[in-house]
C-alpha cells in the first residue's frame, strides 16, 4: 500500500480517515478529494492501492469514482465509507466494484481492524446482501443469453460460489463455513472476492446492455 | 357467429358449393313452378266458389279482392260450352254445368273422396273443353245467373295473371329455403342444422306447388291435378318429420336419438309409399293423422328438450327462440282460424296463412345460429308480457263478439279499454319488480368496492383476493379463472363478452391477467351488456381508487424517505462529528449509540416488512460475528419459522435492539466464554433467550445494576406487549428471557422470495 486516495467532502472525517489508512499501512502516501469532479481528476493523474470514498458527495455520488477506478485502475481496491449501513445503499456500491464497505462511526480501532482484514482479501458479506447476489444472479439467466458469450462464462456463479452465498444468507459466518467446508478461511475469502468481481462485471454488462437497447429505441 | 369467414372465401369450401347448388336449385325450381302456372288456359277472369249458391264467381286476377267482396265484384257463371263453329258439323257440345267445388281454393279443402274426384273430373272436362277451343282459336260461351249465354276469349296464361294468390305462398318457400340452406351450410356439424336444411328443401318443393294450386285461375293442368296432390302430401310428410328429427337433436340429441332416428324414418317411407298409391283411399289415415302425429311429437320433443336443458342458458336461449318464433308462427295460423269462425266470415284467402312458415323459420335460425343474438335472456320476460297483453286484447274482443255479440267495433274498443286499464299497470308493475332485482347495481356493491380499495394498503394480492370475491358476489359465476393477459387489442374495452354471452372477461389487479367467469347466477343466466356495463364501472372505479391509492402511498413513502435522508446528513453528520471529537472525554460511545439509534429508527420508518427466516439469519450472522469476534463460544438454538411467517418493521427493530443489548452485556460483564441464544415460536410468541456461564446475577437486591441496559430491554419488551425475565441461567451465569406477540406486530403472509 503505498498510495491511498481520500474522498470525503468534511474535513474533519476527511482527515480522520487519512488517519486510520496512516495507521493500518505506514508510511502511506494519502491523497485526498472533496468532491466528485476533484477526486475524478486525482485519479487521472496517478494509480492508486487504496481508495476509500463517501457515497454522499455535494457534487455527486461516490459511486462514480468508484466506478472510474475499476474501470481505470483495475488494480485499485475502492472501499466505500458511509454512515448508512442498510442494504439498498450497500448493494449498488457492491455493483459498481467497491471491494467492500466500511462505517462512518466505528472507532478508529475497529476501522483500521476493518481496512487489514479487506486488504488481506476477506471482504465483508452479510446476510442481506448475499440474499441480493443470489437473487441478481438468480434472475438474470434471461438477460445473461443476450450477453456477449465471452462475459457469459465470466459472470456465472459456480456451484461453490453459490453454496457459500446460500450458507451467508443464512446466517453462517466466514469462519463457520470454512469450517463446514473444510477449506481454509483464506479459500473462502477467494470466493467471496470472485463473487463481488462478478457481480461488478454483471452489473456492468447489464448497463451496457441497458445503454445498447436504449440507444436502440432512441437512436 | 364466431368462425365467420372471410369475404373472398365465401364461395369456396363445402358452405360455398352447397349455397350455390342450393341457389341454382331455387332458381330452377322456382322457374319450373312458374311455367306450369302458365300453361294453365286463361278467360281473363280469376274463379271463386260462389257462397250464396249455384255455379262461380268470376272476376278480374289483377286486382287483389277481399274473399267478402269477390259476390260484388264478380260474375257469377252457371255453365260453360264451346261456341258454335261455322261448320256446325262438330255442334255445340255438351254443356258443362259448373258446380262451385271446381273453383274451391285447393283440392285438400275437400274432404269427402267423392268430391274430389269430380272436382278432377269437371277439371279435366273443362280443361279439354278450353284447351280445344284454345287450339282452333275459336271463343267459348258462358252462362250467367240470369241465364243469358256470352262469349269469352281463351288465351294462354300471362305474367299479369300471376297475381298475390300465387306469388305469397312462392315467396312463403323460398325465405325458409334460403334461411334452411344458410343454416346448414355454416352449421353442417348439427344434425338438428342438417334436418332444418331437409325441411326448408320440403317447405319450397310443398309450396311451389301450393303456389300453383291456390294461385291458378281456375283449373290446373290435368297431368298435374292428381299428381300435384301426391307430391305435395309426400313432401309435407318429409317436411314434418324432419321437423321432428331437428327437434330430437337439437340442441342435443335425446336418448337413444338414433334409434328413433331411423324407426320413423322407415314408417314415413311406407307412408310415402302408401300415398304415392293412394291407397287406402282415406286421406285422414295415411294423411292427416300423421300431420296431427308429427304436431304432438314436436311439441313433445320441444317440452323434452326445453327441460333436459333447464340449467343450461346457451342451449336454454336456444329453445325460447324457437319457442318465441312458433308461438308468433302459430299464433298468426290460429288467429286467422279463430277470427274467421267468430265472425263467421273469412276475409282473406287461405294463401296469406302460409306467412307462418317463413316467421318459424326466421326463428329457427337465430336458434340454431346465434342464441344470443337479441340478448334474449334480458328481455325474454318483456317479450312474454308483451305477447300475452296483445293476446288477451284479441281474445276479449273475441270474447265478447262471440258470446255477447257485441259488435265488431264496440267490442274491440272495449277490450282495448278493459285491457289497458287491468292489464298494462300490472305488467308494468310486474316488469319493473322483476327488472329491479335481476339486474345488478354499481351502487349496492359500492361498499364492497370501498373494501377491495382498502385492500390494496396491504398489497397487490389482498387487493386481487377482494376483487376476485367482489366480482363472486356480483355475477355468482358458475366458475371463475383467472387467465394471462393476451395482448389486448387497441381500444378493446377492458370488459367484454364472449361465447355468445356464455363468458365475461374483466380485467385482473395488476395488469398481468383476466379474470374468465362463466355464466351468471350460478349458471343460470348468460351473460348481457348490462352484466359488461356493472362490470366495467365497478373496474373503473376500482382502478381509479387503486391508483389514487398507489399515489398517497407514494408521496408518503417519498415523504419518509425525505426524513430519513435528511436525518442521515444532518443529525447524522453531527453525531459523527461528536463522535470523533469526543474520543477523549468519552461522549463519543454515547454519541456512536445515538446515531445507532437514530439509524434503527430510520430503518424502522423506512423499512419494509421481512420474512422472519430472513431476520434470523441476519441475527445469527451479526450476534455469532460480534461474540466470535469476543473470543466467545456460541451455541445458536433457533428453531426454523413458520413458512411465510412475516415480521413487522417495529417487531424486527425492537427485537433486534433487544437481541443486540444482551449480547452486549454478555460480552462486556458476563465474563464468561460460553452463551447460548435460543429462539423459538410458540403459541403465537416469539421467545427470546440469551443465556451465559459467567458471574451470573448481580448480588444487589435494589434492582438492575446499572450499565447492564435491562431497562432498555424491559421498555422494549412492554412497547411489543411482551414480557421479559432476568434470572439465573443453568449454565451458571446470566439468563435474559423475552416473549412477545407476533400477532398484532406480524403478519402471517406469503414472503417476498428474496
Amino acid at each position: 500500500m503505498q498510495h491511498a486516495l481520500i474522498v470525503e467532502d468534511l474535513p474533519a472525517i476527511r482527515d480522520w480517515l487519512a488517519d486510520a489508512a496512516r495507521a493500518a499501512f505506514p508510511g502511506v502516501q494519502v491523497t485526498t478529494a472533496a468532491r466528485v469532479d476533484q477526486a475524478l481528476a486525482r485519479v487521472a493523474e496517478r494509480s492508486y492501492d487504496l481508495a476509500l470514498v463517501d457515497l454522499g458527495l455535494p457534487d455527486g455520488s461516490g459511486l462514480d469514482v468508484v466506478g472510474a477506478l475499476r474501470h481505470h485502475q483495475p488494480k485499485a481496491l475502492p472501499v466505500v465509507v458511509t454512515i448508512y449501513d442498510d442494504d439498498d445503499h450497500l448493494f449498488p456500491a457492491l455493483q459498481a466494484g467497491a471491494f467492500g464497505y466500511l462505517l462512518k462511526e466505528q472507532p478508529q480501532e475497529t476501522l483500521v481492524a476493518q481496512l487489514l482484514r479487506m486488504t488481506q482479501g476477506e471482504p465483508p458479506l452479510s446476510p442481506p446482501i448475499a440474499r441480493r447476489v443470489l437473487s441478481h444472479f438468480a434472475n438474470s439467466p434471461q438477460r445473461q443469453k443476450t450477453l456477449v458469450r465471452q462475459i457469459e462464462n465470466e459472470v456465472k456463479l459456480t456451484e461453490r460460489e453459490t453454496d457459500v452465498l446460500q450458507r451467508v444468507a443464512k446466517g453462517y459466518t466466514l469462519p463457520e463455513i470454512a469450517q463446514q467446508f473444510g477449506l481454509s478461511r483464506h479459500t473462502i475469502a477467494d470466493h467471496i472476492k470472485q463473487i463481488y468481481r462478478k457481480l461488478n462485471v454483471s452489473s456492468r454488462a447489464e448497463a451496457a446492455l441497458e445503454a445498447a437497447r436504449r440507444g436502440l429505441v432512441q437512436p | 357467429m364466431k368462425q365467420r369467414l372471410p369475404a373472398h372465401s365465401v364461395l369456396a369450401g363445402r358452405e360455398g358449393r352447397l349455397l350455390a347448388l342450393g341457389l341454382m336449385f331455387l332458381a330452377f325450381w322456382s322457374i319450373l313452378s312458374v311455367s306450369i302456372a302458365l300453361r294453365e288456359p286463361s278467360l281473363g277472369w280469376r274463379f271463386a266458389p260462389d257462397l250464396q249458391g249455384q255455379g262461380v264467381l268470376a272476376y278480374d286476377p289483377r286486382k287483389a279482392v277481399k274473399v267478402t267482396e269477390r259476390a260484388q265484384a264478380g260474375l257469377r257463371l252457371l255453365a260453360l260450352r264451346a261456341a258454335e263453329t261455322d261448320a256446325g258439323g262438330a255442334g255445340r257440345g255438351d254443356v258443362i254445368a259448373l258446380e262451385s267445388l271446381i273453383a274451391v281454393e285447393a283440392p285438400s279443402m275437400l274432404s269427402r273422396q267423392e268430391d274430389l274426384e269430380r272436382f278432377f273430373d269437371l277439371q279435366a272436362r273443362v280443361w279439354a273443353l278450353l284447351d280445344g277451343a284454345q287450339a282452333r282459336g275459336q271463343p267459348v260461351e258462358v252462362q250467367l245467373a240470369d241465364g243469358q249465354w256470352v262469349t269469352r276469349e281463351v288465351h294462354p296464361r300471362q305474367w299479369s295473371e300471376l297475381g298475390w294468390l300465387y306469388g305469397v305462398p312462392l315467396l312463403c318457400g323460398m325465405v325458409p329455403f334460403v334461411v334452411g340452406m344458410g343454416v346448414c351450410a355454416w352449421r353442417w356439424q348439427s344434425v338438428g342444422a342438417r334436418f332444418l336444411g331437409l325441411a326448408s328443401v320440403m317447405a319450397l318443393l310443398a309450396l311451389a306447388e301450393v303456389a300453383v294450386v291456390t294461385g291458378r285461375l281456375w283449373l290446373l293442368p290435368p297431368w298435374f291435378a292428381e299428381a300435384g296432390q301426391i307430391f305435395v302430401r309426400c313432401t309435407s310428410l318429409v317436411a314434418v318429420w324432419a321437423f321432428v328429427m331437428m327437434m330430437l337433436h337439437y340442441p342435443t340429441p335425446l336418448r337413444q336419438a338414433r334409434a328413433w332416428t331411423r324407426g320413423s324414418a322407415v314408417l314415413l317411407g311406407v307412408l310415402l309409399v302408401l300415398n304415392a298409391l293412394q291407397w287406402p283411399d282415406s286421406q285422414t289415415l295415411r294423411y292427416k293423422l300423421w300431420l296431427v302425429v308429427a304436431s304432438a311429437g314436436f311439441i313433445g320433443l320441444a317440452v323434452w328438450q326445453s327441460l333436459a336443458h333447464r340449467s343450461d342458458p346457451v342451449h336454454r336461449a336456444a329453445g325460447r327462440w324457437l319457442a318465441a318464433s312458433a308461438l308468433v308462427a302459430f299464433s298468426v295460423v290460429i288467429y286467422a282460424f279463430v277470427v274467421s269462425l267468430v265472425y263467421d266470415v273469412q276475409v282473406v284467402s287461405n294463401s296469406y296463412r302460409w306467412v307462418s312458415v317463413p316467421l318459424l323459420y326466421i326463428g329457427l335460425m337465430v336458434s340454431v345460429g346465434r342464441a344470443n343474438l337479441f340478448e334474449l335472456e334480458r328481455w325474454w320476460v318483456p317479450l312474454c308480457l308483451w305477447y300475452l297483453g296483445g293476446t288477451l286484447v284479441v281474445l276479449t274482443d273475441l270474447a265478447l263478439v262471440a258470446l255477447l255479440r257485441v259488435d265488431a267495433g264496440a267490442a274491440i274498443t272495449l277490450s282495448l279499454l278493459v285491457i289497458g286499464w287491468l292489464y298494462f299497470p300490472a305488467r308494468q308493475w310486474l316488469l319493473g319488480r322483476l327488472q329491479h332485482s335481476s339486474r345488478p347495481r354499481v351502487m349496492t356493491y359500492l361498499p364492497d368496492l370501498m373494501g377491495a380499495v382498502n385492500a390494496g394498503l396491504a398489497g397487490e394480492q389482498a387487493a386481487r383476493e377482494a376483487w376476485r370475491q367482489l366480482l363472486e358476489r356480483v355475477f355468482e359465476p358458475l366458475a371463475m379463472e383467472r387467465q394471462p393477459l393476451v395482448a389486448p387489442a387497441a381500444g378493446e374495452a377492458p370488459v367484454r363478452i364472449d361465447d355468445l354471452g356464455r363468458q365475461l372477461q374483466v380485467p385482473d389487479v395488476g395488469g398481468e391477467g383476466v379474470w374468465q367467469l362463466t355464466l351468471a347466477r350460478r349458471g343460470r343466466q348468460l351473460f348481457t351488456d348490462d352484466h359488461a356495463q356493472v362490470a366495467g364501472q365497478l373496474w373503473q372505479l376500482l382502478d381509479l381508487g387503486l391508483s389514487q391509492q398507489r399515489q398517497t402511498q407514494a408521496a408518503v413513502d417519498r415523504e419518509r424517505l425525505r426524513i430519513a435522508s435528511d436525518l442521515h446528513d444532518d443529525l447524522g453528520a453531527k453525531l459523527l462529528s461528536i463522535v470523533q471529537a469526543g474520543q477523549a472525554d468519552g461522549t463519543a460511545g454515547l454519541a456512536r449509540q445515538a446515531l445507532d439509534d437514530m439509524r434503527q429508527s430510520v430503518r424502522g420508518m423506512t423499512g419494509k416488512p421481512l420474512a422472519a427466516a430472513e431476520v434470523l439469519a441476519d441475527w445469527r450472522a451479526e450476534m455469532v460475528g460480534r461474540l466470535d469476534a469476543a473470543g466467545f463460544s456460541v451455541q445458536w438454538e433457533a428453531q426454523d419459522p413458520a413458512p411465510g411467517l412475516i415480521l413487522s418493521p417495529r417487531v424486527h427493530l425492537q427485537l433486534t435492539r433487544v437481541l443486540r443489548e444482551a449480547v452486549s452485556n454478555v460480552i462486556r460483564h458476563s465474563g464468561g466464554r460460553h452463551c447460548r441464544v435460543g429462539l423459538a415460536f410458540a403459541g403465537g410468541e416469539l421467545l427470546l433467550d440469551v443465556e451465559d456461564d459467567g458471574r451470573g446475577l448481580p448480588q444487589a437486591p435494589s434492582g438492575a445494576p446499572p450499565g447492564l441496559g435491562w431497562p432498555n430491554i424491559e421498555r422494549r419488551a412492554r412497547k411489543l406487549g411482551g414480557q421479559h425475565r432476568f434470572e439465573a441461567s443453568c449454565l451458571g451465569g446470566v439468563r435474559v428471557h423475552v416473549a412477545v406477540p407476533l400477532a398484532g406486530g406480524a403478519v402471517a403472509g406469503e414472503a417476498d422470495a428474496p
